[in-house]
């Protein structure tokens, strides 16, 4: 009976709780502080003499692995500049399936396998790479992209597409790379704060550094080809990736998996794209650094563009024109509260436009690199980039990610008793990628599946042959 | 192994048992059909590329698999993986239900819902949690160190790479109370009279547990046993947060992430199916078969012990150790959810309540709890109903295809929820039969389906162990008593199978709230998201205060979670506490 009891008081309280905090929910639903929306609301009346929620509503359809921030902030300030210029606001639905760029890339194939519509308008972000590959396979539909966009957005900066010559997608935004340190960490450990990627492959570094697997995280493969390209040539670029890859602790799946191990103590460094470390750093300045590896970091776009079968075509080239317009991208980089920011959160991220850097100078959020400003970037040589990008992320998981335990252990040894020999050994390629005009021959075999089972397959038995004979 | 009542059927079925046998081999063909529709039909359609190899039918990929030796090392750990947290869980699980069942003490109440805490632990931000206490900077190794076992917390092990035995441990930890409620339900449907004349006839209480209770548990144990089971071997979760990655179920799983997915892929999800549903069959072959009960549990009443100050702490030290051990990812998820800064610090370093108070503002937060509570009650209805009648068929009747639909019950175990997704996706792709249902537009039905598939061998395991533990005597006299088949189910067969049918729901309805896969491919649009997508969406944003939110929500809907136990227990109230003797 006191069981029953006790059964019946816990219930009784969890309910109480549960309709308590569903109550507080409810309540406060309706609030939601906007200060630019009083004035906004009232241009609106003066334009269209009827208020926004009077205004009749169309709706856009769009997909994109973008935080919530950034949706949010973006379909707000669309929505008002929509109303402001044709008399309708904006309801855009955002499609989530599950999982960032690679998760779309199959979703949509899947898709467009047995339809010529995905019933979505617009994809958004994700990596130039990806937006490459879906334009190849047809997926996107040409957009018109106005003479002042073209004039503020290269069409290739520092060797990377920032905008595909048809017209398919364009960049939105770009992001660099670095890596997210945690100082307290490292001092324990006696290790100074990496400023370039040659630090990351510092054998003191062994076992402290957080990376992603280039399979599943497009940032992380582009990372890992500055890395290669930071060096003179393949093969020395390779060495000076694995001798990276060697001091891994993990291979998270994501790229945002990754930068989080920092905060947790899991690893004393992460590479992540700049303004994940960023954010994550703001929780505590004062331990976590995010580093920006000077003049060691391409900046790749982060795309936009119109799906085939949109089914309204032309609220999707509106919503691309107004990302792409000074307005649009002054909110990716202004900071709350900034005439153009955003309303609620600072997304802290570079605009691809040149000119924004410009007409908000001195606005724009602290912390954010100038891609533009001189000695930042990197000059990237896209046409081996784009070549290697495919057959190095499998490699990179064939050497490092497969054979994790068995590379470490090498590693291990070689850092116990050093010997040239076994160093040599250690960053032998397979033979089919040892020169750049193996990799071009097999970027092209590792179109068909049975080809590029095979050769991972072998690459798999060949790294892990040669670690046991460096650690046996 | 079926187990069946054959002693009971004639040897020349008479008129009436002929058409009973149609009967329920017409039921079996009909869920068979049912299963195919939406379990095989999506499997199918998402890993039919394994059979193929340049445009023919083929067995290639396979060869490839059996060839590659890192693969083959995969299927060896998976198997002892699954081995090792099966046999342990049973360590955990069975002292602790015969704990419950068999004594009296104080605080036995509260201890019996605590135990069942890992079942609302949600995703990512529990996982993230035990990242957090575990890692190698991280929280545990920073108590080590102020206690001074530690030089500094830099000196510690890296308790995330502990590999094996770290995912060993907190796969029990997560799925101990499966076996725990299967062998609760299992042990309140045995006959106390058995024990008492084995006590009687100077058996001690060993050899009484040996020979009699164990035996007669049997069934339980094997419901639960073969869901821990399989469970473990199809897990990615803990050991991606242990880096324990050399397991096919992990592989998979990271080959499904990629852009392309290579064929191979799928031949390795067929051989890791069709290897699930094969231990499965040896186990049953091997532990499952009858015990043929003869009794019920009416018969007399059971007699438990109330213990002593000093039994009263033994039983607390056991309840309450392996109760501190799992709760501790859920302080972890709580703590996240109140801190503002917790970085190189064993608590947080500055506490904040905006991260619970902007999860309770938004809207979508109720939208989502609300998706969340009708997609679950809603399979685990459907389960419900759909399982005790498969369970049905393979215990109690001799349909022709009952072998066949008792293994397809299970499939769904071992299923990768990514390839039913995907296999759903491309069922309601634009332009076909589908595609009213599909995630495109109104996910609900797509979704309880995809729930009540991935969920069903809860119920039909829980009830099959049930039926298999109560005579059907019973059910011969009520049909000799002139009662009707539905009556006979209605007031004999449910009330004695109750405690196995209550464990299965349970399971299955907080399992069906925990869902991820099936939801983050199935939900896309935010008006139909549960709070599972939710989490995982909060999780992942990149804001900077992602974790914190995440966590918020994680807090929110283990309130939710717990809430609906609780008051689903209240209102049954005292038939619970005689259901499950407690």
């Amino acid at each position: 009976m006191r069981r029953d009891r006790e059964v019946c008081r816990l219930g009784a309280g969890a309910v109480a709780v549960w309709v308590a905090l569903a109550g507080i929910g409810c309540n406060r639903s309706t609030e939601r502080a906007n200060p630019q929306a009083a004035a906004q609301a009232e241009a609106i009346v003066e334009r269209w003499e009827r208020r926004w929620d009077e205004l009749p509503t169309v709706k856009l359809v769009a997909i994109s692995p973008h935080n919530t921030n950034i949706q949010n902030e973006y379909e707000w300030a669309f929505s008002v500049h929509h109303a402001l210029k044709y008399g309708q606001a904006v309801d855009i639905e955002w499609r989530d399936v599950g999982g960032g760029g690679s998760a779309i890339m199959t979703y949509l194939r899947n898709v467009y396998a047995g339809a010529d519509s995905s019933d979505i308008d617009v994809l958004w972000g994700g990596g130039e790479y990806m937006f490459a590959r879906m334009a190849k396979e047809g997926v996107l539909q040409p957009m018109v992209i106005s003479e002042d966009v073209e004039r503020n957005i290269p069409a290739v900066f520092g060797g990377v597409q920032m905008r595909d010559p048809d017209g398919l997608w364009c960049g939105s935004a770009v992001s660099g790379f670095g890596f997210l340190c945690n100082r307290p960490v490292l001092g324990q450990l006696g290790i100074d704060t990496p400023e370039l990627w040659d630090d990351l492959a510092d054998p003191r570094m062994f076992g402290q550094v957080c990376l992603a697997d280039p399979t599943q995280s497009g940032s992380a493969a582009a990372a890992y080809e500055m890395i290669v390209q930071s060096a003179p040539d393949w093969p020395s670029g390779w060495a000076k990736l694995l001798a990276v890859l060697s001091n891994a602790w993990r291979f998270e799946g994501s790229a945002g998996a990754a930068a989080k191990t920092p905060a947790w103590g899991a690893a004393a460094v992460a590479t992540c794209i700049d303004f994940y470390g960023g954010n994550i750093a703001a929780e505590a300045p004062e331990d976590l650094i995010y580093v920006s590896p000077r003049g060691q970091t391409a900046f790749t776009p982060d795309p936009i563009g119109i799906l085939k079968g949109a089914p309204n075509r032309e609220l999707a080239q509106r919503f691309v024109d107004f990302v792409l317009s000074t307005r649009g991208q002054a909110l990716f980089g202004l900071p709350v509260g900034a005439a153009d920011g955003p309303a609620r959160t600072a997304l802290g991220r570079q605009p691809i436009r040149r000119d924004v850097y410009e007409i908000y100078a001195g606005k724009l959020s602290p912390g954010l690199v100038g891609p533009y400003q001189a000695g930042n970037e990197m000059a990237l040589d896209v046409e081996i980039r784009g070549v290697r990008f495919g057959v190095l992320k499998q490699l990179v998981r064939a050497a490092a990610i497969d054979n994790l335990n068995d590379m470490r252990a090498a590693q291990r040894a070689l850092i116990d008793h050093p010997s040239p020999q076994r160093l040599a050994e250690f960053n032998r390629l397979p033979d089919n990628v040892a020169t750049v005009e193996g990799i071009v021959d097999v970027a092209g075999k590792l179109r068909d599946p049975t080809e590029a089972e095979r050769i991972i397959s072998a690459w798999q038995e060949f790294f892990r042959n040669k670690y046991r004979r460096i650690a046996p | 192994m079926t187990p069946t009542p054959t002693d009971k059927l004639p040897l020349m079925p008479s008129r009436p048992a002929r058409i009973e046998r149609w009967g329920s081999t017409l039921a079996a063909a009909l869920l068979i059909a049912v299963l195919v529709m939406v379990l095989i039909t999506p499997i199918v359609r998402a890993i039919g590329k394994g059979f193929l190899h340049e445009g023919r039918l083929s067995l290639y990929w396979f060869g490839r698999i059996i060839q590659n030796r890192i693969l083959v090392s995969e299927m060896i750990n998976s198997v002892a993986l699954a081995c090792a947290t099966t046999a342990v869980a049973v360590l955990v699980a069975v002292p602790l239900a015969l704990i419950r069942a068999n004594t009296r003490f104080r605080g036995q109440g509260v201890l019996g819902v605590l135990i069942l805490l890992p079942l609302i632990l949600p995703p990512f931000v529990g996982a993230m949690a035990m990242s957090r206490l575990l890692a190698h900077y991280g929280v545990l190794n920073r108590v080590l160190a102020a206690v001074g076992i530690l030089s500094n917390p830099t000196a510690g092990p890296d308790w995330l790479g502990s590999g094996f035995v770290g995912v060993v441990a907190l796969q029990v930890l997560h799925l101990f109370p499966i076996l725990y409620l299967n062998a609760s339900a299992s042990l309140a449907t045995i006959d106390p009279a058995y024990g008492q004349a084995a006590r009687n006839l100077g058996a001690g209480r060993w050899r009484t547990f040996r020979s009699v209770t164990l035996p007669l548990m049997r069934p339980g144990l094997f419901a639960g046993g073969t869901i821990v089971f399989i469970w473990s071997l199809t897990d990615i979760g803990t050991p991606l947060i242990l880096g324990c990655e050399r397991l096919t179920a992990v592989t998979i799983f990271k080959e499904l992430a990629q852009d392309q997915i290579n064929p191979r892929t799928y031949s390795l999800v067929f051989l890791m199916l069709t290897g699930a549903v094969a231990l499965y069959a040896l186990g049953k072959f091997v532990l499952g078969r009858s015990t043929r009960a003869q009794t019920s549990k009416a018969t007399v009443s059971v007699e438990t012990r109330r213990l002593g100050a000093l039994g009263t702490a033994c039983a607390w030290g056991a309840f309450g150790g392996v109760i501190g051990l799992a709760i501790l990812p859920h302080i972890g998820v709580v703590l996240t959810a109140v801190s503002d800064r917790w970085v190189n610090t064993i608590l947080p370093s500055r506490y904040a309540l905006t991260h619970l108070r902007f999860v309770l503002v938004r809207p979508e937060t109720t939208n989502c709890i609300l998706n969340s509570l009708r997609y679950a009650g809603a399979a685990t209805a459907v389960d419900v109903v759909v399982g005790s009648i498969i369970a049905w068929l393979i215990v109690r009747t001799r349909a022709r295809g009952r072998v066949a639909l008792d293994a397809m019950a299970m499939l769904p175990l071992a299923v990768p929820g990514l390839i039913l997704a995907a296999g759903y996706v491309a069922m309601t792709a634009k332009g076909s039969w589908w595609e009213g249902i599909g995630p495109t537009k109104n996910p609900f039905f797509i979704l309880v389906i995809a729930y009540s598939v991935r969920r069903l061998p809860f119920v039909v395991r829980g009830v099959s162990a049930g039926l298999q533990q109560v005579p059907i005597a019973m059910e011969e006299a009520a049909r000799n008593l002139g009662a009707g088949r539905t009556t006979t189910v209605l007031r004999v067969t449910i009330p004695l199978i109750a405690a196995s049918l209550i464990a299965a729901s349970v399971l299955t309805f907080s399992f069906a709230m925990l869902e991820v896969s099936d939801s983050l491919i199935l939900a896309q649009t935010e008006g139909h998201y549960p709070i599972t997508k939710e989490i995982y969406r909060q999780a992942t944003s990149g804001n900077r205060d992602a974790a914190n939110t995440a966590a918020a929500l994680g807090v929110y809907g283990m309130v939710l979670l717990g809430g609906s136990m609780a008051i689903a227990g209240a209102l049954l109230g005292r038939r619970l506490g005689t259901i499950f003797r407690a």
